[in-house]
């Protein structure tokens, strides 16, 4: 190895000094590049919601051909976009026909753990924990702690759009996730 | 009296590592001649490719190495996430950083006579770095995907493969397919992120390994050794200083020099000069003196005799004297050596090519002096004439005629019609003489250009060459059976399969459509046109052979020396059954209209996803847009006249223009993608170029951005900078200033203190 150590270290007060400051200086500098590294490259992990997504309706096809009253699975596309893929996605959502311009749109996720609850021919059962709903979405049976979350839709020329939405599970508020 | 935690923790680590024992030996170690600014380049070095590592690492957290998505990963990265622009600027800077810094250190050690006993193995290993930092040169610039990048892997693959005995092999291990494509870039990209770290890692290792053996070998002066300095803390400080440093300098670069955006990677743009990297521009230049059948021993000789040279220093260089000035053959070799690096990098970086040079003419020209939209053409005219001894095809080849026209009897897209089938038309030498100095004599529509100022003897010259022009043998699909033996169109089904075997081959497409709706080129379409019209047969007829006799101003060629009497019929045939077919579906339903019923925005090409190079795009407008749109899309150009309903681009529609580039981009893309036609009566349409593939959709990017350019929209403006990089700078600026004026304070009150 080499040959440390050899020669003592001047002890001269002054010089003690001088090499204490040039210890902190170098520390402070260290510091310095340490938090200019640090703090941009944490930032570039923390994903920006900024902008978010935009608002839209979708057409859900085969609206005109379905059954009134009988709650129907229907599902449509949407574009999904995350960092810097744009993918189509396939939704699912329950559609009550009342009349060719009324409709109940329900996302299909039950409120409580969002598992996909189905119609059992009297009422909306999930599979996972018991609850039921009736057709207005009431929860008539099991713990979950609201009704089922209804979607934004709109009817145009006979078709319907609807807006996708998730909703935050096991709350009593219908909340936006 | 109770040991404190944090001493027990040292001890306990300390008792099973002998840590204390390794730390303490590394910061007390003496220097001998003392510290030295010239020493902090090995650690400059290492700080260097720590940050290379970090950067690295965090550009894997978006990047994905596939052709599709290289590019719009990486562009995301860069415009989007925040500090984006920083990581990927400190990587690419850093890399640049390295490089230099490294040849600096090699230089040091050079002159210092480092490398010589006990200390050859720490050069060995260095060389080996050497190596590794080549690779991650070559293989770093090729994972953006973008033209630079695709090219440099291209060019640097092929390179690999003309090494004589083991090229064609290690080309195919590259290149993991018979082209760049998908496998390359995941065979290069697996390289630039762990094969080539790993080793770098090892080697750096050994290289400190052997360098701590005996430490730095101080100044060649015996009596100058005797002074020792220490690590710590005063190279420590000097190490740090210079990082530091250079850390200002990587984010000044990433902050007012950012890496080009130079499109994305098209092979099949032609128009784009490829040039490597400036630390590959040596090996360039010099490969450009050795005629084809050298070429390997410049591609693999010279990198190889280089590093054997250096390799066999310590072997050749046995003098125990370090002093330079005692080696003097030695550093002269050395000298001459960089000199001619330096020398063949300055020629390499000023070499341009011909089309190059063409192209920044065009660009330059056209940004310095609007005065005239042909102005270039008339640049060229000048140049033309006063050569003596050019010939008709070198003045179509560089008027500005293939602009518009092709000369190869086939097909194309471009705006004017194909001049080896124009030969048809059987014009007069006149009428070509009047066509190319004024144009609109024949048809007041046609958007050409009159090249008033070339010389009549050049003009002859012209003529001459088209009217050497011989239509290429077209194949002809085989007549069927009964028209060539029996003569008589016995059954008229088979007569009109080969009348429409021939419209498809013989060029009529070119400006004609079938299917019964508008279209957007040159010619009707034919099922709409023989509706409105009800022609007769001999009109026809007559309409293939004399075209002019229907309408003296049509662009359309005569089919009279092409096709033969049976084939005429056919033709004639064919349009003749088109009164009663019906118009074909629409286009079926693709993924765009599949978008248009999810609601997103319609008919949208590729293009608006990529990031554009208004650079290239410029050119390319100057090579496709300019005769409609004018010089800078700006169509009030003096000089220049706008064809009719074509409007400006150069301040843009205020309805089209919008602040938000992706926005904006996906407004102009459908005209791009889909061309439409023109609004005034008369005026020419706007051309598909995505639908015929005309133009590449990198191409149509390019074009995007330079047309955003022209409206004062950056395409490639940071969406989500986290601070914006300018100020970045600044405030990091501040903190140092602040930092040295606050130590300086301190300095001056602890001189003042005497204790």
């Amino acid at each position: 190895m080499t040959n440390h150590t050899s020669t003592p270290r001047s002890q001269d007060p002054e010089d003690i000094k001088k090499r204490n400051f040039i210890k902190g200086l170098t520390g402070g500098v260290l510091g310095l590049l340490t938090l200019s590294i640090t703090w941009p490259f944490v930032s570039y992990l923390i994903p920006t919601t900024a902008g978010g997504r935009e608002e839209r309706f979708i057409k859900v096809p085969n609206f005109p051909d379905m059954p009134l009253g009988v709650p129907t699975k229907m599902n449509f596309q949407d574009l999904e976009e995350q960092a810097f893929l744009k993918m189509s996605t396939v939704y699912d959502i329950w559609v009550i026909k009342h009349s060719p311009t009324e409709a109940t749109v329900y996302s299909p996720l039950c409120p409580h753990l969002n598992c996909r609850y189905s119609w059992d021919a009297k009422q909306f059962a999930c599979p996972c924990h018991g609850s039921n709903f009736n057709l207005a979405g009431k929860c008539t049976a099991g713990p979950s702690p609201r009704p089922l979350d209804s979607l934004p839709y709109k009817i145009e020329g006979g078709e319907l759009f609807v807006q996708w939405k998730q909703f935050k599970a096991g709350i009593p508020d219908k909340v936006e996730a | 009296m109770k040991e404190p935690l944090s001493q027990k923790v040292k001890n306990w680590v300390n008792e099973r590592t002998g840590l204390v024992k390794f730390v303490t030996d590394f910061l007390h170690e003496e220097i001998p001649g003392g510290t030295r600014f010239s020493y902090t380049l090995g650690s400059a070095c290492m700080f260097l490719l720590s940050i290379q590592i970090i950067t690295g690492i965090w550009q894997l957290f978006y990047y994905v190495p596939t052709v599709d998505y290289a590019y719009s990963s990486l562009n995301y990265l860069r415009l989007q996430v925040p500090f984006g622009w920083l990581v990927h600027g400190l990587h690419y800077w850093g890399g640049t950083a390295f490089t230099i810094v490294v040849g600096l250190h090699v230089m040091r050690v050079f002159i210092w006579g480092s490398y010589k006993k006990p200390r050859e193995l720490v050069w060995f290993f260095g060389i080996g770095l050497i190596v590794m930092t080549a690779l991650f040169m070559f293989t770093g610039p090729v994972l953006p995907w973008d033209k630079k990048g695709y090219w440099a892997g291209q060019v640097g693959i092929g390179i690999a493969g003309s090494v004589p005995v083991v090229g064609p092999f290690t080309q195919l291990i590259l290149q993991g397919a018979s082209k760049m494509g998908q496998s390359a870039l995941m065979r290069i990209y697996v390289m630039h992120v762990a094969l080539i770290p790993f080793l770098t890692g090892l080697l750096v290792t050994l290289h400190l390994i052997a360098f701590r053996q005996f430490g730095e070998a101080g100044p060649w002066e015996e009596k100058k050794r005797k002074t020792v300095g220490y690590f710590w803390p005063e190279q420590i400080f000097k190490d740090v200083l210079v990082a530091f440093l250079l850390f200002l300098l990587l984010v000044f670069l990433s902050a007012f020099f950012p890496p080009e955006f130079s499109g994305l990677a098209d092979p099949m743009d032609t128009l784009y000069t490829p040039k490597p990297e400036w630390n590959f521009l040596f090996l360039y230049q010099i490969l450009k003196f050795l005629p084809g059948p050298l070429e390997p021993l410049g591609t693999a000789g010279i990198p190889l005799v280089i590093i054997l040279l250096m390799a066999s220093l310590p072997f050749t260089d046995r003098t125990e004297d370090r002093n330079p000035f005692k080696r003097g053959f030695v550093i002269l070799g050395g000298f001459v050596f960089v000199a001619a690096v330096l020398y063949f990098t300055w020629l390499g970086y000023i070499y341009k090519s011909e089309a190059e040079r063409a192209n920044t003419t065009t660009a330059v020209e056209f940004k310095s002096n609007v005065n005239s939209v042909f102005v270039n053409p008339n640049n060229e005219i000048m140049l033309a004439n006063s050569k003596k001894d050019v010939t008709g095809e070198q003045l179509f080849k560089t008027l500005g005629c293939t602009e518009c026209h092709t000369a190869n009897g086939s097909v194309s897209n471009k705006q004017g019609p194909d001049l080896v089938m124009a030969r048809g038309n059987n014009r007069s030498h006149q009428w070509m003489l009047d066509q190319i100095n004024a144009p609109q004599s024949h048809n007041k529509k046609t958007i050409m250009p009159p090249y008033l100022h070339l010389t009549h003897r050049n003009v002859e010259l012209l003529v001459a060459y088209l009217e050497g022009l011989t239509p290429k043998e077209v194949p002809m699909p085989v007549a069927p059976a009964p028209v060539v033996t029996g003569g008589a169109p016995t059954d008229s089904k088979v007569l009109i399969e080969y009348g429409e075997q021939l419209f498809n081959t013989q060029g009529c497409t070119q400006c004609h459509t079938i299917q019964g709706r508008p279209n957007n080129k040159q010619g009707p379409d034919l099922i709409m046109a023989v509706v409105k019209r009800k022609p007769s047969k001999e009109w026809l007829h007559e309409q293939l052979m004399t075209p002019q006799a229907h309408n003296p101003l049509t662009i359309m060629p005569s089919y009279a020396n092409r096709l033969k009497d049976p084939q005429m019929d056919a033709v004639v045939e064919f349009l003749s059954s088109l009164l009663t077919r019906k118009p074909s579906a629409a286009p079926a339903m693709d993924s765009s209209d599949q978008e248009k019923q999810t609601g997103s925005v319609s008919g949208l090409g590729e293009a608006v996803n990529i990031i554009g190079d208004r650079e290239h795009g410029s050119v390319l407008f100057h090579q496709s847009c300019i005769m409609c749109h004018g010089p800078n899309g700006n169509n009030k150009t003096p000089g220049f006249v706008a064809p009719k309903g074509v409007p400006a681009l150069n301040p843009i529609n205020s309805t089209v223009y919008n602040a938000n580039a992706s926005t904006f981009v996906q407004r102009i893309d459908v005209y791009l993608q889909h061309g439409i036609p023109n609004t005034v009566a008369g005026g020419p349409n706007m051309p598909s170029f995505g639908d015929t593939h005309a133009l590449t959709q990198a191409q149509i990017a390019d074009l995007e951005a330079y047309v955003l350019s022209l409206n004062g929209v950056d395409r490639t403006r940071i969406i989500n900078p986290g601070i914006e990089p300018k100020e970045f700078f600044l405030y990091l600026l501040e903190l140092s200033l602040v930092v040295v004026v606050l130590s300086l304070l301190y300095w001056w009150i602890i001189k003042l203190i005497k204790f």
